[in-house]
C-alpha cells in the first residue's frame, strides 16, 4: 500500500508507519485480512494541517486479467472500490439515474455472488477432487442400485440464523423399503401390512416409517394369539375355501342330488368337480377385483353351467 | 418552521410537502409509501429466523435493536446510515457506511474492538465491514 508523493512526507512519516503496522494487522475473529475500504481511502482530522487526501479506490490499480478469485475469495458485503464495475442501483429521483455504487446501501443489502465466478468454481472442484472417490461402475442402473441396497434412509440436517445448531425437526428419520426385497412369506407380509396401515402404499409396494430417531423393527414371522381369531370381516383378500359361499353352493348341490335320488357324491368329490372350481374362480375375482364386466359375465357363465348339473 | 398540520399524506406514513425547511433525506430515511417496501426499497435486516416455521425470532430481533444502539454510540458521528445486519448460518455480518470523521487508526481500532466485544457477547463470529464516505449521501431533498 505505497502511497503517492505526498506534500510534507517527513512530518506524516511516524504517523503512517503506525497505520501500516495497524492495515497488515488480521482480525483474531475473522481470520481473513480485509479487503477494500477503509483502508484505501483515509483522510485525516480536519484541524491538522496539511491534509492528506484520500487515496484512488483500488479499481484503478486493477489489470483486467487480474486473478478475481483472490479480490473476492469468500461471501462478502460489495466493496464499491474493490469492485470495477459502474453499477448503478436504486429507485431514481424523477428525471434522474438510479443511484451510484458510492456508499448504496441497496446493494450492501442484497446477497452478491461475486465470490462464485466460475473461474472460482472450477478452482474449487480442482481442490475437492482429492477427496472424492469414482461412483462404483456396478451400480449403473436404478434396479441394480434397488438390488443391492433396498432400504432408504432420509435424515435432515437444519440450518437456520443464530448461534443454536439445535432444531427439533432434525430429529426425524424416514425408512422406506420396498415389500418384495424382504423375504417375507404370505402370512407375515399380510400381517406386516395390516400393522402398519396407512404407512403402506400399495401401488408402490413401498413400506415408509417415519419416526423420532429411534426405529422399532417389527418380528412378523411369529404368529400372535389374536391372530387365531381372524374372522371372514378382517380378510384381506376374499378366500373361498370355508367361506359362505362354499357353504351355499354345497347345500344346494346336495339339496339337488337328494331330490334326484342320488347320493353318492360327498363333499370332496362335489368341490373337485370342474363346474364348481370354475364357480369359485369366478367368485374369487368378483370379490377381489370388483365387478366389472369381465367377472360378471365370467360369475353368469359359471352358475349356468353348474346348475345344468340338474 | 414546521407546520402542525398532518395531511393525509402524512399520515399514511408519508413526508409532507408542507414543512418549509428543505431537509436532506439519505436513501434509508425517505420512503414514498407503504408500496416502496420490497418494491422500491430493500429491508436492513437480512435473517431468516422470521420465515414459518423457524424459531429464535424473538432473540434475533433483540440482539439487532442491541446492535443497532452499540454501532451508534461506538461511532459517533460517523454513522452516515442506517446499518445492514446480515446473518450467514451463526455469523453476524454488520455492513455501515461511516464518514471519515476520525482518522484511520482510531477506525481501526474501533472495529477491532467492536468485533471482539460482539463475538464474545453473542458467542458467535461477528464481522464489521466498514465503507467509508466523504460525506452523506443525499438522495433527495424533501
Amino acid at each position: 500500500m505505497a502511497a503517492p508523493s505526498l506534500p510534507a512526507w517527513l512530518a506524516l512519516q511516524t504517523r503512517a508507519r503506525t497505520l501500516r503496522a495497524f492495515s497488515t494487522a488480521v482480525s483474531p475473529v475473522t481470520g481473513a485480512p480485509r479487503l477494500g475500504p477503509p483502508t484505501t481511502e483515509r483522510t485525516s482530522k480536519h484541524e491538522r494541517p496539511p491534509r492528506r487526501k484520500a487515496l484512488p479506490p483500488r479499481t484503478e490499480k486493477m489489470s483486467v486479467d487480474q486473478d478475481w478469485p483472490s479480490v473476492y475469495p469468500v461471501a462478502a458485503p460489495f466493496k464499491p472500490s474493490a469492485v470495477p464495475l459502474p453499477v448503478r442501483m436504486g429507485y431514481p429521483v424523477k428525471r434522474g439515474v438510479p443511484m451510484a455504487k458510492e456508499g448504496n446501501l441497496e446493494l450492501l443489502k442484497i446477497p452478491n455472488f461475486l465470490h462464485l465466478t466460475p473461474v472460482a468454481i472450477k478452482k474449487h472442484c480442482e481442490a475437492l477432487k482429492d477427496f472424492c472417490t469414482e461412483w462404483p461402475a456396478a451400480l449403473d442402473s436404478d434396479e441394480k442400485c434397488e438390488k443391492h441396497f433396498p432400504i432408504e434412509i432420509d435424515t435432515a440436517d437444519y440450518v437456520s440464523s443464530g448461534p443454536s445448531i439445535r432444531n427439533p425437526k432434525a430429529r426425524v428419520v424416514t425408512l422406506r423399503v420396498k415389500l418384495s426385497s424382504l423375504n417375507l412369506d404370505d402370512h407375515a407380509k399380510k400381517k406386516l401390512i395390516k400393522l402398519v396401515g396407512d404407512r403402506y402404499c400399495q401401488s408402490t409396494d413401498v413400506l415408509t416409517i417415519k419416526t423420532d430417531r429411534d426405529c422399532c423393527f417389527f418380528f412378523f414371522q411369529k404368529t400372535e394369539e389374536w391372530e387365531k381369531k381372524k374372522t371372514e370381516a378382517d380378510m384381506e383378500e376374499y378366500v373361498w375355501k370355508d367361506s359362505a359361499s362354499e357353504k351355499n353352493i354345497l347345500e344346494t348341490l346336495l339339496q339337488i342330488k337328494s331330490a334326484e335320488k342320488n347320493p353318492e357324491l360327498s363333499k370332496e368329490e362335489l368341490l373337485s368337480m370342474k363346474e364348481v372350481e370354475d364357480y369359485k374362480n369366478s367368485v374369487v375375482s368378483l370379490k377381489n377385483e370388483g365387478d366389472n364386466e369381465n367377472t360378471l359375465s365370467q360369475y353368469k357363465e359359471s352358475v349356468k353351467r353348474l346348475l345344468h348339473l340338474m | 418552521m414546521e407546520t402542525e398540520f398532518r395531511g393525509r399524506s402524512q399520515l399514511r406514513g408519508e413526508h409532507s410537502m408542507l414543512m418549509v425547511k428543505r431537509l436532506p433525506a439519505v436513501w434509508e430515511t425517505w420512503v414514498r409509501s407503504c408500496f416502496c417496501m420490497a418494491m422500491r426499497k430493500g429491508w436492513e435486516r437480512g435473517t431468516l429466523c422470521n420465515l414459518d416455521g423457524e424459531d429464535h425470532a424473538a432473540e434475533r430481533t433483540v440482539e439487532d435493536v442491541f446492535l443497532r444502539k452499540f454501532m451508534l454510540g461506538t461511532f459517533p458521528g460517523c454513522l452516515a446510515d442506517q446499518l445492514i445486519l446480515k446473518r450467514w448460518a451463526n455469523q453476524v455480518e454488520i455492513c455501515a457506511l461511516v464518514l471519515r470523521q476520525l482518522p484511520p487508526h482510531k477506525f481501526y481500532f474501533l472495529v477491532g474492538y467492536s468485533e471482539t466485544l460482539l463475538s464474545h457477547f453473542y458467542k458467535c463470529p461477528v464481522r464489521l465491514h466498514l465503507q467509508t464516505v466523504p460525506s452523506k449521501v443525499v438522495y433527495k431533498y424533501i
